[in-house]
């Protein structure tokens, strides 16, 4: 009777090149796209009024003011803790809420340490939640007006293009 | 030496295997472990699909605030100024009314269309300045919605009241 040979048992490997270039693809897609969250920028929801009139606009001599609710690591919360403001940031420095003497305080040096051309006409960027109280965002604008800041930019969602 | 001796075989066991037979056998392979690398690789990856947050498109709504020392904004007698009136409504305030002399309304579209009613009732001005007059606990959202509205409808002159109580 013949004998009916076997075949060997060769070494069967997966090939990983493709898998690794894929896998390396997504992690820089994620480097690049994901947004960092820096000092002045604080993570939360502006407002998304309908048809807005938002556009977009360079940052450059303006004030940036964050206002970030109490339940800012919820953003799916909608209770009395979402209503207040956690804290006032100006350019990435924390003033307590209620503060106002220390709020304009901080507006003023802010100014000082911008240069002169940005001192003569400078613009606070009010970037608010959008569950955040009327009445904890006032004193915001009061104060600015105080530090003598003319102009003003609310941030909010720019129109998304499908309403177009 | 014992380790010119031996082979590996394919599961990695090394076996005695003659100096004339190695010589016909071909080179071993050489592979950098892969394994820690892909595994180093995948906990970035998780780590990266699990925190990563997509901020949505930002922009900026432009306006101006009212100068030091003038008080009250300045309201041109002679154009009467349209006050919409923000309530809280709603589990903590969630929703709002907008108020505009006697009439409420509840969205922005419904708002933009009345400041349209007003300006063709107005001749087509735009001058009558707007006043944003809140309650306190009015969410930030629905000012920003009478804002947005207002500039929409091309209103010139913008401003907010005293939060109410």
């Amino acid at each position: 009777m013949a004998k009916k040979r076997i075949a060997g048992s060769g070494d069967v490997e997966f090939n990983m090149t493709p898998m690794i270039d894929v896998t390396f693809q997504l992690i820089i897609f994620f480097i690049i796209a994901g947004q960092m969250v820096n000092d002045k920028i604080k993570a939360l929801i502006p407002p998304n009024p309908y048809e807005s009139m938002a556009v977009e606009m360079s940052s450059e001599h303006t004030v940036i003011v964050n206002i970030v609710s109490k339940a800012e690591n919820d953003p799916d919360a909608r209770d009395e803790d979402a209503r207040k403001a956690e804290m006032w940031f100006v350019e990435g420095q924390k003033v307590e809420v209620g503060k106002t003497e220390e709020l304009v305080k901080q507006l003023l040096y802010v100014l000082s340490k911008m240069s002169q051309e940005a001192r003569d006409n400078p613009i606070i960027e009010i970037r608010c939640d959008h569950r955040v109280q009327y009445s904890d965002v006032e004193t915001v604008l009061l104060a600015a007006r105080d530090a003598g800041i003319p102009d003003m930019r609310i941030t909010a969602i720019v129109k998304p293009p499908e309403q177009e | 030496m014992a380790d010119d001796t031996t082979h590996p075989d394919s599961q990695g066991t090394g076996h005695y295997v003659s100096p004339r037979k190695k010589r016909s056998l071909p080179p071993a392979k050489m592979q950098p472990p892969l394994t820690p690398m892909i595994d180093v690789t995948f906990q970035l990856l998780l780590f990266f699909l699990l925190t990563i947050v997509f901020r949505m498109e930002e922009g900026m709504i432009v306006g101006s605030l009212p100068q030091k020392g003038l008080g009250e904004p300045s309201v041109d007698p002679l154009k009467e100024p349209i006050t919409v009136r923000l309530l809280a409504d709603g589990e903590f305030g969630k929703d709002v009314i907008f108020e505009v002399d006697s009439r409420s309304m509840t969205s922005g579209k419904e708002l933009y269309e009345f400041f349209i009613g007003r300006i063709e009732y107005l001749g087509g001005s735009t001058e009558s300045p707007v006043i944003i007059a809140p309650q306190g606990r009015v969410r930030w959202q629905w000012v920003v919605e009478v804002f947005n509205q207002a500039a929409r409808a091309e209103f010139k002159e913008i401003g907010f009241a005293p939060a109410t109580g």
